[in-house]
């Protein structure tokens, strides 16, 4: 058992160096010089060849590119990402800053996808007729919209017209809850309609699936009331497969956020590796890749671990 | 066999009366975080002044002497001033000085205000403008007044007293020292390294949120503190323009710079002021190097051929203005209305030049753009469609800004669509493009030696009529051999609500800098 541990982490351990080889090598093959662009931005001519060569100095550009990398591979390993090139702020404490507020913003929206998802579901399946109809048409459109569609009329909406909720930004939940939970209110409501559709699809037809089995036919036999019936027997036997989708829905989600926090201004993860990646900010893209990799890999080790120990098959594999 | 079936009664009923909790919970709350946290702008009781205002981008940290863009002059303009600065309707004014004199046009002797003091409480003395100065002046310190400011000599300090000698008179001179970015800063920052934040203007910087926005507060070292009404302006950043003009509309801030085109009409329907100036113009700029570009007369022929009204229509919805020729300000002495207006659109006659040229069936070409930038593009589509009208055929390339700017770097391309704006109002910005500067946004390879020369000269020439007949030539050569072929202008703009008034923006390019009039600005 322990070996097999071991060699789950070793595995995991190349995968990282190769992870971190491959997005250093990548950033080098983008057309783009990061001090060059950090000083050429459209209105107010171009920059002086001094000027690029100094900036190139000072963010350690002009340094050959083995003793950069080196130098990047020993800096992740000693828990040091570098500073951003273009804020100067250490890119550890950018993700730290910015890793809760993309998860705060998706786990609400998981939350809200559950809620009205399964609500519907059950209700268009129990119902049927038009109900059922309604609720099908709205998740098609909910499943087709796009979300920054949705965004922008949720903002159209509730900020600028109704002026119930803030039409952007954060706010941080310890100065401030309700107005923190205003300012995520919308986003999370436009990143979980979708998903919300995939769940209300999903609980529909596992509940007309179930309706059918033997225990219910019993369950309704032995004269239980209708209601009890289907609470008891048929939404909780339902929920099984929604649930593999919500596990599943998560990383969706996450990649969902690059657009809602564009279109809701929310500086989350997603839009510091967007504005990383539009400027050439080396170190900042660099580190949000290496902790998103570092997370799904030791989410994949601990998986693993945990099927080995269930499954003594799985260890000998 | 189901797990639930062996759950008994009891555990279900809980569990079904937790999910109504929870949904009922989370109902509540979203209705109340609703109505409690509807965006107010900060009030921060009576009396208190705070300005929230939406920036076009996340700034990069300010390094001293270097030009980073709008949104970091923005900052730049709020916590520094300079020598000299500009006036409410962008006339150049002692700044930091109280009094300029010039005996002779190589000669300024700035005398300094009394008391001056940067943010950090330590007084800002005629050494600290001569060492900024020395700082800006050198090429090797990367900064980007060298070129501006090359014509410096000698600066010597007496007392409160500055004596800077020229070595010819730059009628530009003057401006540059009013730029955001040649602000007098203490020696502490006059390096690459530490951020150029401390400065002795209106504001000082007292609260820095990555990502997420940044505090100035009043300065009461500033020496016109008097005459600032704003106790603090609240910084958000707003990279996203459809983003950043919601947040105006709903009152998430009281002012937004940089208003995108498609949401002029917009925002005033809303009933909110957009304060729009003339600013930077777009432009064709050429390969030089080989190819049909090379030759002058199909430079003419791409001017000719351009429909500039329908650019200023599909990339600015009607808010710019066509360009034929080259911006000369209004209040400079050059100052010609003729000069923007050297070509026309005349189709006809472009392709007659292609044909004169050699050409009589057309080329093709590949025309660099970027997506990133919508206008850019739309500007591009624009000129791609008027080429081929006259037989060119031009293939779009519009990579994002990073490459183009690469692109550009290397003269990876025939032509080329830019927007840029003189750095300064002096007509002399106009000497990037002849000089074969081998950047992203000048013709690759272009250089005239002529055309050099007489921008140079009007720099030197103190005498206005004398500046007015060098500009007329160098129109008429501009028209000839066509360094860039311009397409129009585009108004920039600031929006803002009604609780603020005492605002406006400046002149022509100038407009990037308007934020030094928020020190003249109010907040009900």
């Amino acid at each position: 058992m322990l070996f097999f541990i071991l060699k789950r982490v070793a595995m995991g351990v190349g995968l990282v160096l190769l992870v971190l080889t491959l997005i250093f090598s990548a950033l080098q093959l983008v057309p783009g010089d990061p001090a060059v662009l950090l000083l050429s931005t459209g209105d107010g001519g171009a920059p002086s060849p001094e000027a690029v060569e100094k900036l190139r100095e000072q963010l350690g550009l002009n340094q050959p590119l083995l003793t950069q990398y080196l130098s990047f591979l020993s800096g992740v390993f000693t828990g040091d990402l570098g500073e951003s090139f273009r804020t100067s702020q250490p890119v550890l404490e950018a993700i730290g800053a910015r890793l809760p507020r993309t998860l705060m913003l998706v786990v609400f929206a998981t939350v809200l996808s559950i809620v009205i998802g399964v609500a519907m579901g059950a209700l268009a399946a129990r119902r049927g007729g038009w109900v059922d109809t309604l609720v099908t048409a709205l998740s098609s459109i909910g499943v087709a919209l796009p979300v920054f569609v949705f965004g922008a009329v949720l903002i159209l909406l509730f900020s600028i017209t109704l002026k119930w909720f803030p039409a952007g930004g954060y706010v941080d939940p310890s100065k401030d809850l309700l107005g923190s939970l205003a300012s995520l209110t919308l986003p999370a409501i436009a990143l979980a309609v979708g998903f919300a559709a995939q769940i209300a699809r999903m609980t529909r037809s596992a509940v007309l699936e179930v309706q059918t089995q033997d225990w219910v036919r019993t369950a309704k036999s032995i004269g239980l009331a209708p209601l009890t019936v289907f609470r008891r027997h048929v939404l909780r036997n339902s929920l099984t497969p929604v649930v593999t989708v919500v596990g599943i829905g998560f990383g969706t989600l996450l990649g969902s956020t690059v657009l809602v926090e564009r279109v809701f201004n929310y500086p989350g993860l997603s839009s510091l590796l967007v504005d990383g990646v539009t400027t050439r900010d080396y170190p900042v893209v660099q580190g949000v890749v290496i902790v998103i990799a570092l997370l799904f890999i030791a989410i994949n080790i601990v998986v693993d671990i945990i099927y080995g120990i269930l499954d003594p098959r799985v260890r000998r594999a | 066999m189901p797990i639930s079936q062996h759950l008994g009664r009891n555990e279900s009923r809980q569990a079904h009366r937790w999910i109504g909790a929870i949904a009922f919970g989370a109902a509540s709350i979203l209705v109340l975080a609703g109505c409690g946290g509807s965006g107010d702008s900060g009030d921060a009781g009576s009396g208190s002044q705070t300005l929230t205002f939406g920036l076009s981008a996340e700034p990069a940290t300010p390094i001293t002497g270097m030009q980073q863009g709008g949104a970091v002059n923005q900052l730049l303009t709020m916590v520094h001033r300079g020598l000299m600065t500009y006036d409410e309707s962008g006339a150049v004014t002692p700044g930091l000085a109280e009094s300029v004199d010039t005996t002779d046009p190589t000669s300024y002797v700035f005398t300094l205000r009394p008391d001056l003091t940067f943010h950090d409480d330590t007084p800002l003395t005629a050494e600290n403008v001569k060492n900024s100065l020395d700082y800006y002046r050198d090429p090797a310190n990367g900064s980007q007044l060298a070129a501006g400011l090359k014509d410096i000599t000698d600066i010597s300090t007496d007392g409160d007293t500055v004596t800077i000698t020229l070595a010819q008179p730059n009628t530009a001179f003057l401006q540059y020292l009013a730029l955001p970015f040649a602000a007098i800063v203490p020696d502490a920052s006059l390096n690459a390294d530490t951020p150029n934040w401390v400065g002795a203007g209106p504001f000082e910087m007292t609260d820095l949120e990555e990502g997420i926005g940044l505090t100035v507060e009043k300065s009461d070292n500033y020496y016109d503190a008097d005459d600032v009404a704003l106790d603090s302006i609240e910084v958000k950043f707003y990279p996203d323009g459809e983003a950043r003009t919601n947040a105006l509309l709903s009152g998430d801030v009281d002012m937004i710079e940089y208003v995108p085109w498609e949401n002029f009409q917009r925002v005033s329907d809303a009933g909110l002021t957009v304060d729009a100036q003339q600013g930077p113009f777009q432009y064709v700029q050429f390969n030089v190097t080989d190819g049909p570009f090379a030759d002058p007369k199909v430079r003419q022929a791409v001017a000719y051929a351009l429909n500039r009204e329908n650019a200023v229509l599909a990339a600015f919805q009607s808010n710019g203005a066509p360009l034929n020729g080259i911006v000369i300000p209004e209040d400079d002495p050059a100052y010609d209305p003729a000069a923007a207006e050297l070509w026309s659109y005349d189709p006809d006659k472009a392709k007659e030049l292609l044909a004169e040229a050699g050409y009589p069936d057309g080329f093709s070409a590949t025309l660099l753009s970027t997506s990133q930038y919508t206008f850019l593009q739309d500007n591009a589509l624009s000129v791609q469609e008027d080429l081929r009208a006259i037989g060119i055929d031009v293939t779009l390339d519009a990579p994002d800004w990073s490459t183009r700017v690469s692109k550009g770097n290397a003269g990876e391309y025939d032509i080329a669509v830019s927007g840029d704006a003189g750095v300064v109002t002096d007509p002399s910005y106009l000497l990037s493009w002849v000089v074969d500067s081998r950047n992203f946004n000048v013709g690759w390879g272009y250089s005239n030696d002529t055309l050099r020369g007489l921008i140079e000269e009007g720099l030197r020439s103190s005498d206005d009529d004398a500046k007015r007949d060098i500009y007329a030539q160098v129109a008429e050569l501009w028209a000839e051999d066509v360094p860039f072929a311009s397409i129009n202008t585009r108004e920039q703009a600031y929006a803002y609500n009604d609780r603020v008034s005492g605002f406006e923006t400046l002149p022509g390019f100038l407009v990037f800098y308007s934020s030094l009039n928020l020190a003249h600005a109010s907040v009900e």
